[in-house]
């Protein structure tokens, strides 16, 4: 018989626990790797791509934050998408009328809006979020393109430009400040705050949650609406990089925001999340995209081979 | 080979341990054929891993079992149900959305022409429950079944599989006593086909109603194995405990004056009985309510907690009215409840121990924005500390404790929560006799230091050793008020006053 050792003790750092927890930046490193020692010769390594990768990083890492919040209280926004581009157009045409401010402020009074609809769909209706925002989503593509007869909304304001992303202080792109500073919110709030551990709780024991004295509805209400408010933001900033605003903007984006969530180590069941693990994602997806086009792929082959590494990276990210 | 032929299992010197941790020790145990065999024990005592070694989920450390003489090794469970053991599940292995017969012969389907044969399955179906004496249709859907008719299509699934060995794991648990006599016919049934049933219970009772032995497991070892009728209740709780049980009368410390005005107070609620409800708490008090399943004692708290706001009353606390419209107001007001369910009400069981002890109090852990983690820490060291709950550390996920101490992690974060009130619905329910009467002393602790306990128990033991005062309740009305001191409270005048 074996001699009676130690159970390992939950919260102890092992071998075993540091390759579990961390799985993901490995992965990334990894994946960096790889691509410096193969694709030396194209540049992956210089500054001026690294950048490249962040910016094309930014839009989906903020979503994502989003979005891991709404996945670890247990559920989904399927209109992020089309709420991306409709904010973006609400705020191009606002623009052209008004000042910054006031075009902002609309962006993101929309994008909120679209939030009380549908957190009202899900905790009000009690429709499941799944369905309530595949149809919301529907009907807000639909404005979208009728607003606009899907013509581009120009954007000639150089202030906003600079700021929402089409700008550099010194070498650091705007779009990178506009990360940075979402990522530290957004992990502070989930992890350190009350608000936080509420997100988990719903997520994790909806009764549970509410016989502890939280006020489930609420949050997850609230959640929405954060979540069209950083939509807002994500199609300001579409808008401000490309100097116009369409209604294709965020169109392909729900894929790979849920794909680097995940990755990340956020429950798709609810009752765990990681900002972090949601920014590692982000940037991991974004690397590999940058990579791929530099081997010289075809679109259609960079989308299967996404697909394809997508998968890797899930079915290796943690679980339970 | 050894060949008993009265013996259709024999488990010899079965040892079992994860990496290095013994859980199992030279266990011996025999099965006869046609014969009931209760396997009881504390929440990790082993029962649990030994059963789960007989039917193949997991794989022993040393030790031979034979099944009718034969030595067996079982790689999983399909092995073991190739050789005639089956386990009915304590959680239901039902699909819900399907009928009876399907849930009964599900993967396993009579086929004509390549098709499933409905017509036989049903009628294969409605021949094996006649036979077990139910009278349940195969063509209903299993979710509108009540619970108990659900335990029986699950042993009528094990059934139909034609086993010799059938493994029950708390059948009765989430029965009413009338139900309980259904299943003890079904038991009965199944003796009389020669079918071997290992039963384990944390309700001792019931062994003397259909057990013919029982073995008592403590700590990975075997104490004792006994003929039902040579052995007694109290012989029985002192080998699952190695100690003796004192089952006393917890006493009251707290001087409970009723002439002062009371902590709280409810008036005419309408649970549709001749009389509508009223009754006051008064501070130190532990309120018992005892009533036959639906007697109206659940609907009384969850209309208080909130969880039942359409019922109409009036609540008042400290003499001020509350209008209490769910969970979140009672706790506002200081008043909590461990429900009844502890997994699906009670815990979040994938988060950790510190998580939900905490869960009550998020808003207390807040320094300026951001919570305090140490406080956190300190609050859960806490309370691990102060009930005992056996851990190796905070971080520990719920779902990987006991019952009773994932009971003690729910009254924690009660507690936590610093009420005036606590509702405890059936705290005590699926938790190992050790941890029943620390749970009992808890209440009582908590009652002595001035607050106010209301206590509902689905054994009326319990309810005798920590109530001050029992409201009786039958059909929706309170028929009847006993007080500790003045009137005999008992399980025997419990029982015989909630008829």
């Amino acid at each position: 018989m074996g001699k009676a050792k130690q159970l390992p003790v939950p919260g102890q750092v092992t071998a075993k626990s540091v390759l579990r927890d961390y799985a993901i930046y490995f992965i990334m490193v990894g994946i960096f790797i790889v691509f410096a020692i193969f694709l030396r010769d194209k540049g992956f390594l210089s500054p001026v791509n690294i950048m490249n990768i962040f910016r094309q990083t930014a839009v989906i890492s903020i979503l994502a934050i989003g979005f891991t919040f709404l996945l670890s209280s247990g559920e989904f926004d399927l209109s992020v998408g089309s709420t991306v581009a409709m904010c973006a157009l609400i705020g191009a045409l606002t623009l052209q009328q008004a000042g910054i401010f006031v075009a902002v402020l609309a962006a993101l009074a929309t994008g909120a809006l679209i939030g009380v609809a549908n957190g009202a769909l899900v905790v009000k209706a009690k429709m499941p979020s799944f369905l309530a925002t595949i149809a919301t989503s529907g009907i807000i593509f639909g404005f979208a393109r009728w607003i606009t007869k899907l013509q581009a909304v120009p954007v000639t304001n150089d202030n906003f430009k600079f700021v929402f992303g089409g700008g550099n202080v010194g070498p650091i792109s705007t779009l990178f400040i506009w990360t940075v500073v979402a990522v530290v919110i957004g992990h502070l709030v989930l992890s350190k705050t009350s608000f936080g551990r509420k997100v988990l709780a719903a997520g994790g024991n909806k009764v549970a949650a509410e016989f502890s004295g939280i006020n489930v509805t609420n949050v997850k209400w609230l959640l929405f609406i954060s979540m069209g408010a950083i939509s807002a933001l994500a199609g300001l900033l579409y808008s401000g990089r490309l100097a116009a605003a369409r209604y294709t903007y965020g169109e392909a984006d729900l894929f790979t925001v849920v794909a680097a969530v995940v990755i990340g180590g956020t429950s798709i069941s609810g009752g765990k999340g990681s900002v972090i693990g949601a920014l590692i994602g982000s940037i991991i997806l974004g690397m590999i995209n940058n990579g791929l086009i530099l081997f010289g792929f075809s679109v259609d082959q960079q989308v299967i081979f996404r697909g394809v590494i997508i998968l890797i990276a899930v079915a290796l990210s943690p679980k339970d | 080979m050894n060949q008993n032929n009265d013996l259709i299992l024999e488990m010899i010197g079965i040892n079992k341990d994860f990496s290095g941790v013994v859980v199992l020790e030279d266990i011996n145990f025999e099965l006869k054929r046609g014969e009931v065999h209760a396997i009881v024990g504390q929440n990790g005592a082993g029962k649990s891993v030994l059963m789960k070694i007989l039917n193949g989920v997991y794989i022993r450390s040393s030790g031979k079992i034979l099944v009718d003489g034969e030595d067996v090794h079982f790689a999983n469970a399909q092995d073991a149900r190739k050789k005639g053991i089956g386990m009915v599940y304590q959680e239901f292995s039902l699909i819900p959305a399907m009928n009876v017969a399907r849930n009964m012969f599900l993967n396993k389907e009579p086929k004509k022409g390549g098709l499933t044969d409905d017509a036989l399955m049903i009628r294969s179906a409605k021949k094996i429950l006649e036979d077990l004496g139910v009278d349940i249709n195969p063509k209903s859907l299993v979710k509108d079944l009540p619970v108990s008719h659900k335990q029986l299509v699950e042993i009528g699934k094990v059934v139909s599989e034609e086993r010799k060995i059938i493994i029950m794991d708390e059948p009765t648990a989430s029965l009413t006593k009338a139900e309980v006599e259904l299943l003890n016919n079904v038991i009965r049934r199944l003796k009389a086909k020669g079918i071997s049933i290992i039963y384990i219970t944390h309700h001792l009772s019931e062994i003397f109603d259909i057990c013919d032995r029982v073995t008592v497991l403590r700590d990975g070892k075997k104490i004792l194995t006994s003929n039902v009728k040579d052995i007694n209740l109290a012989a029985m709780i002192e080998a699952i405990l190695g100690k003796k049980l004192t089952r006393e009368i917890l006493e009251t410390k707290y001087k409970i004056d009723r002439k002062n005005p009371p902590k709280l107070e409810l008036k005419d609620l309408d649970l549709g009985g001749p009389t509508k409800v009223s009754f006051a708490v008064w501070p130190g008090e532990v309120l018992g309510l005892a009533g036959l399943m639906g007697a109206g004692q659940e609907r009384i708290v969850k209309s208080i907690f909130g969880i039942l706001p359409s019922l109409e009353k009036e609540l008042f606390v400290d003499g001020k009215k509350l209008n209490i419209k769910k969970p979140e107001h009672s706790l506002r007001h200081k008043i909590t409840m461990v429900p009844e369910e502890r997994q699906a009400q009670g815990l979040i069981v994938e988060n950790t121990i510190k998580f939900n002890i905490n869960l009550s109090i998020l808003d207390k852990l807040r320094r300026g924005m951001l919570i305090s983690d140490r406080v956190a820490n300190d609050t859960a060291k806490k309370f691990v500390n102060d009930l005992n709950i056996v851990t190796n550390s905070i971080l520990k996920k719920v779902k990987q404790l006991s019952g009773g101490n994932q009971q003690k992690v729910v009254i924690a974060k009660n507690l936590a929560a610093e009420p005036d009130i606590m509702i405890l619905n059936d705290p005590n329910f699926g938790v190992d006799v050790g941890s029943k009467q620390e749970i009992l002393a808890l209440v009582r602790n908590f009652a002595d230091a001035g607050k106010c306990a209301i206590f509902i128990s689905s054994e009326f033991e319990e309810i005798a050793q920590v109530a001050d005062r029992v409201l009786v309740l039958k059909d929706g009305s309170i028929i009847d008020e006993v007080f500790r001191g003045r009137d005999e409270i008992t399980e025997e005048s419990l029982l015989h006053a909630v008829q």
